[in-house]
């Protein structure tokens, strides 16, 4: 009996040494800086993005019980990226409450966070590392005609009653403006779903929200009743949204961001969901072929993922401004997916936006 | 006086004797229940005009305003959540554990079980002839209905004419379906014919369900545990369980969910992660045994000492003792509490929908803000959840209304 | 057969002071004590280094130092003074302020409303009955959160707009910006009539106390409590005459006024408060009635049939025999309801009341401090259970009968 305990204990006591040597040695091979999240993710099968499943355009689950929206897809992006396609496997919405967010991140429990985000200095010393803006927002403003709230007048805000969600940046932004402005005004705060349906009953007489984006739902409203709302053009502050990685894996946070460019570029160099194939057999354009990998790498192999990675992408998901009109357009109003806005500052830099990032070269 | 009453005659005393009121058949019950002072009277009329408005104004609205879409359309996400198309028989499957076992059970415990099982044979076919488009569902879910029907039956044949048709038997066959279940859903990561399905794709009612079972399953044994504790001689383990229970009884289970969603991954080393469904699970946990805990402690003090000191005399082991003769005992006095607490946890549930889980109401809440052509379907969605849960505990309740019955009859 | 029987009992008694030291039962109890402390202490332990290791890795900060940092969040319709200049304690503070609000407020309707289905269930009339007996098996049967949602955004935002308030005489307005009502504006001259009116009180309870003692010494009926009230009444009428006839009154009336989509002066609730208390006592009265129907139920009909037989009046039978042997039975467990109401009222985020736990999100969301506002929570949830607990146990000793 002892022996056998005993014999057990040192074979157990060694394989432990063993695995710590083994890790240890891996480690010594990895670039600085470099983490273990791709592993993980590979050996898991699966990449988790959390994301919050209440935002018609931004993230939504239909009647299927399909994840779909803006984040989602990007999410797929990043599992054509690291496995080649997209299945209903290897990507997964972890559906989370926006005041969950920064004890997520924490936790290190999910890979990306794909949840409509704003970016500020706290949350990215705080929570993890921001990748690119996918979206200028600022505070917005969508006030009920018959509150007597002129448009773009933040001082006619006094005295009045706003709604906006709970455990957002908005409570804060919302103490901000006031101070700002010397006003004061009675703010109540929901869920998301929560904060239309009290604006749709009357309870508040405008809405705080990004200037659009989570405010897609009162949009909705907008649209069926058009004539009874204002929406303002003058924004609070600014409100940039990203996508956010865990601290401390530079690996994974350049991954992810390199996908986020590709997007782009791609959209740039009018590669789509539709042509890639053909452009990648036959453009003769140096910029395409670079970017869908046909003249090696700008770094693939470091990132571990194949060197026609954006082919993969962009079969999956199409370019950015694909997936923008996907859920921002008319046509996405028609279908229920979301609703129709502008390009504005999220449009290209070719076309007065400011979306310009670095070739993939 | 004999001679003026027989000169007033037979014929004047029936009149200025009236028959006595009637005091049976309807119209007597009706005087003696509704109306027998003057402000009965007038509280009667007054609760018959406020009813009559109730229930037209609901019936009409339930009828012809009410858009029910909003249910047939979802109703294979509000049933099982995110759980993949092509595997859905598996947790059709699984779900189908509990008619089976009801009917076992009806077999066992005809006094208890009886009409719960009926109801449920009854109703099933019932909602399978109903109207309605079921969407994705479609026909597929008439024939699940159906076949609730059937494993009610075969249940109840199952247990009348065979050795499954004992206590310890149904409640075995309950958790080996249950924990079989779980590890039918989940599936396997190498398998062909039962893909894995990880709990971030389970949800709807199938979790509220699986849930509650799993708490039921893990904080009843922990409740006797603290139980014993809290009335153990060693001092040290009588404070922990005090200190545990007490704790835990005072924290509303949404500031537990929180810090289980939110601390447990600090307060475990990496190689312990849960998913969000086992964090959630292990708040109820938490909170459910501390509470079970009170009520077995309820049952422990009510065995009379004597049967203590008799089981010592015959020179009984202690364990034996608290095995064979106290708890027995205890869990049996304490029954009706057991399965109250039992239904408290059920209920409790819904509250984990706050923290992002999409169990049953949790999945409600995202069908009403995911898309545009729900968003004023409100009042039909949560009316049904309410429904949906109040079957359930309703059956819950019944059940153990008749324990509580049979006890007092001293049946029991 | 005498000495067997001795010589078997000696050899027992020897075999006894010989147990070997694993068989010893105090060994035995000693040895699982320290073992059972070993287990928790290192349970623990083990769970608190994960916490200090992981936070460390995590840059999660577990101090309490950030307490004192200016908040910087809004809180609406604060019910003590409260700007985004203050503290994220005092941003707390607010939160557990308006946790008791709702609670207490809640804990006396769901009694009142409790103690109405009690009786109602027990009434003659079979329809009242089993109206009662529908009420508690529809509630009672639905999760509490369910219920809540259900009141506030089926029922209190589906009030007309303030536009179109219903109003009702007082001035009251109902709308689904909340209950707004009349209220007292307090003047200057307002403290000068409380002391009036706390000397009023004090010199009542001496005069009802002097006449009670004269009705138990003389037998003859000398009103003590009707001399008392009057007392209250006329100090208080006369005070504020007075007053009023020196300046101005001790209350102005403040009378709410719609301006643009929200109404001003007057008192308001809001409707997020009003459908938190709702719901809360809603739910909560359907257990405080079963237990007061059981209690009344408990009291022997000899009892009740003696008192009316030595001619007690209705009022005097409740008052003397029915309530206090019921309250006995019935606080109890109510306290036990009142501890579930006060947990109940964490799902204040379901019907967007800011109570202790939405503050503490915002907190959380501002600060990254996750740990030691949970430990705040848990702690502050703690203290008020057990003060109710104290309050109960209390009672309880003071109705307990005294055995002779």
């Amino acid at each position: 009996m002892l022996n056998t305990a005993k014999v057990f204990a040192v074979a157990l006591a060694a394989t432990v040494l063993a695995a710590m040597y083994a890790a240890a040695q891996e480690d010594a091979t990895k670039p600085a800086g470099y983490g273990h999240r791709l592993e993980q993710v590979r050996d898991r099968g699966k990449i988790l993005c959390a994301d919050n499943t209440e935002l018609v355009a931004w993230s939504w689950i239909d009647e299927d019980g399909k994840n779909r929206g803006f984040g989602p897809d990007y999410c797929r992006a990043y599992a054509a990226a690291v496995f080649g396609d997209a299945t209903d496997d290897n990507w997964e919405i972890v559906n989370i409450t926006f005041a969950e967010r920064p004890t997520v991140m924490q936790s290190g429990e999910i890979d990306v966070m794909t949840i409509a985000n704003t970016w500020t200095a706290h949350r990215e010393v705080h929570w993890g590392n921001f990748v690119d803006i996918v979206h200028y927002a600022g505070l917005g403003v969508i006030s009920s005609k018959d509150s007597g709230i002129v448009p773009n007048d933040w001082q006619t805000l006094d005295g009045t009653t706003g709604c906006t969600g709970a455990g957002t940046n908005y409570v804060q932004m919302a103490a901000d403006m006031e101070s700002e402005y010397g006003i004061t005004f009675e703010l109540a705060l929901y869920e998301i779903g929560g904060v239309r349906d009290a604006y749709d009953a009357g309870r508040c007489d405008f809405v705080l929200t990004g200037s659009d984006g989570t405010g897609s739902f009162v949009r909705q409203l907008t649209r069926s009743t058009p004539d009874d709302h204002n929406i303002w053009t003058s924004v609070f502050g600014k409100d940039p949204w990203a996508m956010l990685v865990p601290h401390g894996d530079d690996q994974w946070f350049d991954l992810i961001r390199m996908v986020g460019w590709i997007l782009v570029n791609a959209e740039e160099l009018g590669v789509t969901q539709d042509n890639v194939e053909d452009m990648f057999a036959n453009s003769p354009s140096v910029k395409v072929q670079r970017l869908l990998g046909a003249e090696g790498t700008w770094g693939q192999d470091r990132l571990q993922i194949a060197d026609d990675v954006a082919v993969n992408i962009i079969k999956e998901v199409g370019n950015f401004g694909e997936i923008i009109h996907r859920y921002y357009s008319a046509e996405a109003e028609e279908k229920g997916w979301g609703f129709y806005r502008e390009r504005g500052p999220d449009n290209l830099y070719l076309r007065g936006g400011l979306m310009y990032v670095p070739e993939n070269t | 006086m004999a001679d003026r009453a027989s000169v007033t005659g037979v014929a004047d005393v029936a009149d200025q004797v009236r028959p006595p009121v009637a005091s049976t058949g309807p119209l007597g019950w009706v005087r003696a229940n509704l109306l027998d002072t003057w402000y009965n009277a007038l509280l009667t009329l007054g609760v018959l005009v406020a009813l009559y408005y109730l229930v037209r104004g609901f019936g009409g609205w339930v009828l012809l305003t009410a858009e029910w879409a909003v249910l047939t359309q979802n109703l294979q996400v509000l049933l099982v959540g995110q759980y993949p198309d092509e595997e859905i028989w598996r947790a059709g499957a699984v779900m189908l554990a509990l008619p089976f076992v009801l009917g076992l059970g009806w077999s066992v415990w005809p006094g208890f079980c009886r009409r719960l099982a009926i109801s449920l044979a009854v109703a099933a076919p019932l909602v399978a002839a109903l109207p309605v488009e079921f969407a994705s569902l479609a026909a597929g879910f008439r024939v699940y209905l159906l076949l609730n029907t059937v494993l009610v039956g075969a249940g109840w044949l199952l247990g009348r004419s065979t050795v499954f048709g004992s206590a310890r038997s149904v409640l075995a066959t309950w958790l080996v379906l249950f924990l079989g279940g779980l590890v039918f859903l989940r599936g396997f990561a190498a398998s062909e014919a039962l893909p894995f399905v990880g709990t971030k794709q389970w949800g709807g009612l199938m979790v509220t369900l699986l849930l509650s079972q799993a708490g039921i399953v893990i904080s009843f044994p922990l409740g006797i545990l603290f139980a014993l504790g809290r009335r153990s001689s060693m001092a040290f383990v009588r404070v922990a369980c005090v200190a545990y229970i007490e704790v835990l009884r005072g924290t509303p289970i949404l500031a537990l969910l929180f810090v289980t969603q939110v601390l447990l991954p600090l307060l475990l080393p990496d190689w312990m992660d849960m998913d969000r469904l086992t964090r959630g699970l292990v708040a109820l946990i938490l909170n459910n045994s501390a509470y079970m805990a009170e009520n077995v402690r309820g049952g422990l003090q009510s065995v009379p000492s004597g049967q203590l000191e008799a089981a010592r005399a015959l020179g009984m082991r202690v364990h034996h003792i608290t095995a064979r003769i106290v708890l027995p005992q205890a869990l049996r006095n304490v029954l009706p509490a057991i399965v109250g607490q039992f239904i408290i946890l059920f209920k409790d549930t819904a509250v984990i929908s706050l923290l992002g889980l999409l169990d049953f109401l949790g999945t409600a809440n995202a069908i009403l803000s995911g898309r545009q052509q729900w968003f004023n379907a409100e009042i039909e969605m949560f009316l049904f959840v309410a429904a949906v849960y109040w079957v359930f505990t309703y059956a819950m309740t019944s059940v153990s209304r008749a324990i509580e019955r049979s006890m007092s009859k001293g049946v029991g | 057969m005498p000495a067997p029987v001795q010589g078997d009992l000696r050899s027992r008694v020897e075999t006894h002071s010989s147990v070997p030291l694993w068989r010893n039962i105090y060994v035995l109890r000693a040895v699982t004590q320290i073992a059972a402390a070993l287990l928790i202490v290192g349970l623990i332990g083990f769970l608190l280094n994960n916490l200090f290791v992981n936070a460390e890795k995590r840059g999660v900060d577990l101090g309490f130092g950030f307490l004192s940092l200016r908040a910087s969040i809004k809180i609406s319709n604060a019910a003590i003074p409260y700007s985004p200049d203050n503290s994220y304690f005092y941003a707390f503070l607010v939160g557990v302020v308006h946790t008791l609000r709702a609670t207490l407020l809640g804990i006396v309707l769901a009694t009142i409303l409790g103690v109405l289905v009690g009786v109602a269930r027990l009434s003659h009339n079979w329809l009242v009955q089993k109206i009662f007996a529908v009420y508690i098996g529809a509630i009672r049967n639905v999760p509490l959160i369910v219920s809540c949602y259900f009141f506030y955004f089926g029922l209190v935002l589906r009030m007309p707009i303030t536009k179109e308030a219903v109003h009702l005489p007082g001035p009251i307005f109902l709308s689904n910006r909340g209950v707004y009502t009349i209220w007292g504006e307090p003047t200057a001259s307002f403290g000068t009539w409380l002391l009036i009116v706390l000397a009023a009180v004090i010199a009542g309870y001496f005069v009802r106390r002097a006449l009670r003692n004269r009705e138990t010494r003389t037998g003859m009926p000398s009103y003590p409590n009707l001399a008392a009230l009057a007392l209250l009444a006329v100090g208080g009428v006369a005070g504020w005459l007075a007053l009023a006839g020196g300046g101005e009154p001790p209350l102005l009336p403040s009378i709410p006024v719609l301006k643009g989509t929200n109404f001003r002066g007057g008192m308001r609730m809001t409707p997020e408060y009003f459908a938190l208390v709702a719901c809360l006592t809603v739910y909560i009265a359907t257990y405080i009635g079963e237990i007061v129907r059981g209690a009344i139920q408990s009291i022997p009909r000899g009892q009740l049939e003696a008192a009316r037989a030595v001619g007690l009046s209705e009022i005097h039978v409740l008052r003397y025999i029915v309530i206090p042997q019921a309250l006995r039975i019935i606080v109890p467990p109510t306290i036990g309801q009142y501890i579930n109401l006060t947990k109940g009222s964490s799902l204040a985020i379901v019907v967007g009341y800011a109570d202790i736990y939405v503050v503490t999100r915002n907190i959380i969301e501002q600060s990254g401090s996750s740990a030691p506002m949970f430990l705040l929570i848990i702690a502050t949830y703690l203290l008020i259970a057990a003060v109710y607990s104290l309050i109960g146990n209390l009672y309880n000793r003071s109705v307990q009968i005294v055995e002779r």
